[in-house]
């Protein structure tokens, strides 16, 4: 069943149908709000509150997909929280027990070589270095994949903004990633 | 383009969005410009990287708040289970009371009083006796909160616009399910969360109990926070009365229904009622998450938090 029929379903009340599309995204969305605030708790935190909100506000849609509505949401959450944690430090999750739960990167766990923990980091800080708009942009197109017009849909922008802020975004992460010989090793960068 | 170079081109040649004739003239320059032909080498292969690099996973699961999915601008409807008429006559006590609370729902509610424009209602949905309550939604500061245990980051707020009521007064109560740890403007573990952000999410039952006179015959309102033991409800103490009703047409700023229920008239100055707020299982499905695939349900016992009013 596509997201469409799935959403559709859950506006009439199919829970499961919900459900199916938590599990269908959750992962991209929670990629995204990783690079795009750098830390796995305000991530995960972000993915909670995009589905919870999502859950009482189900939309019918006109026109847009349901992933652009999905990352609407996310990308509204995640400035929500990137703005409470400019202002104060995270407060760690806890699980049922209150233990706090340490959430580290996937890609900088155990089975990712000492070379791929190095270059996720680079990776981290050359994004986190863009501007929030900026960031927004890129991430949606590059780490998640969105197109053009989701990501005008997401961040409910005009097309033209989403090019000339993605062209701006993407030069300065190049420009930084070329630097890096973490990415690139020695032989490579040019001029 | 021979006296520029191509750089703000890059990012529409990568994704293949240059149409025909914008194209032809970026492979041109390319092919002319030593320069731009590396950076746009260079800036592929950096752009290569980050689509490349491996997604992460959710790893925590999800949780959903209890009922039915909601679509947007829904009218406002609640599970079955609580609202009817019936289920406020039939109440297993005080039958005469609910008669008395049903009459004065209905003197309060067809009363609109003075409607002043405050600041609040700015924030207020607009809506039939909107004005009249403004003040009162914005103010709810007689609140208790409750973190669910099992469920990090889930709290239960319930709330009143005053602590003190007179016999056949209405109780406007909001509660509801708070996220996590997010987005609320203060996150004190022990302390009231600010709804600006929070959500609204069915809450099966809100009930008026009549309590022991002395305050110190109820269970302490519940200290929130994952170690502590929530306290154990005070229905089984006292006598239930009617269930908490949505008011129509209503809502608090962020979409949540205010809840009203009235005092009863047999009430005197001095006696307490606890207004207490009911989670019936299973709450919850936990969706998805790295360790736990698929749908799970949660067991978890009933769960409440509890506000003491004082009948004045």
């Amino acid at each position: 069943m596509d997201d469409e029929a799935l959403l559709e379903r859950a506006r009439r009340g199919d829970r499961d149908a919900f459900g199916e599309l938590v599990v269908r995204h959750q992962d991209g969305l929670y990629t995204m709000s990783l690079r795009l605030l750098g830390k796995p708790e305000d991530a995960a935190d972000v993915v909670q509150e995009t589905f919870l909100r999502a859950y009482v506000n189900l939309p019918k849609l006109r026109g847009g997909t349901v992933r652009g509505w999905l990352y609407r949401v996310a990308s509204n959450a995640a400035l929500d929280v990137h703005r409470r944690t400019t202002r104060k430090p995270t407060s760690p999750l806890e699980d049922a027990d209150g233990k706090i739960v340490e959430l580290p990167d996937p890609a900088l766990g155990p089975e990712a070589g000492a070379e791929a923990h190095e270059r996720s980091l680079v990776l981290r800080d050359a994004l986190l270095a863009l501007p929030l708009d900026y960031r927004q942009c890129v991430v949606l197109r590059d780490v998640n994949d969105l197109s053009y017009e989701e990501i005008a849909q997401a961040l409910r922008i005009p097309l033209g903004t989403v090019k000339s802020r993605l062209s701006r975004a993407r030069l300065q992460l190049a420009h930084a990633l070329r630097g890096s010989t973490v990415i690139f090793g020695t032989g490579e960068v040019q001029g | 383009m021979a006296d520029r170079h191509a750089d703000r081109l890059f990012s529409e040649a990568y994704d293949g969005a240059l149409d025909g004739r914008r194209r032809a003239r970026f492979d041109e320059h390319l092919a002319e410009c030593e320069r731009c032909a590396a950076a746009f080498a260079d800036y592929a292969a950096a752009l290569d990287v980050v689509r490349t690099a491996a997604p992460a996973r959710m790893p925590v699961p999800v949780h959903l708040p209890p009922g039915a999915p909601q679509p947007q601008r829904a009218r406002f409807a609640w599970p079955a289970i609580s609202w009817s008429p019936a289920r406020i006559a039939t109440a297993a006590t005080g039958f005469a009371a609910a008669a008395a609370l049903v009459i004065a729902l209905s003197v309060t509610v067809a009363h609109r009083g003075s409607s002043s424009g405050t600041p609040d209602a700015a924030n207020f949905r607009p809506g039939s006796g909107a004005a009249a309550l403004a003040p009162f939604v914005q103010g709810f500061t007689n609140r208790t909160t409750v973190a669910v245990p099992g469920h990090p980051g889930q709290t239960l707020l319930l709330a009143t616009d005053k602590a003190t009521y007179a016999p056949g007064e209405t109780v406007h109560v909001i509660a509801r399910l708070l996220p996590a740890t997010t987005l609320g403007q203060q996150s004190s573990a022990s302390g009231s969360r600010a709804v600006d952000n929070a959500l609204a999410s069915s809450i099966p039952v809100v009930r008026l109990i009549t309590v022991p006179s002395a305050p110190t015959g109820l269970h302490a309102p519940a200290s929130p926070g994952p170690a502590g033991a929530p306290a154990a409800p005070v229905f089984g103490a006292g006598s239930t009365l009617a269930d908490a009703s949505p008011l129509p047409g209503v809502t608090a700023a962020d979409g949540s229904p205010v809840l009203v229920v009235t005092v009863p008239l047999t009430l005197h100055p001095g006696d307490h009622v606890a207004l207490v707020v009911v989670l019936e299982p299973p709450p919850y499905a936990a969706y998805g998450g790295v360790n736990a695939p698929g749908a799970q349900s949660d067991t978890t016992s009933p769960y409440a938090a509890t506000l003491t009013l004082t009948v004045g």
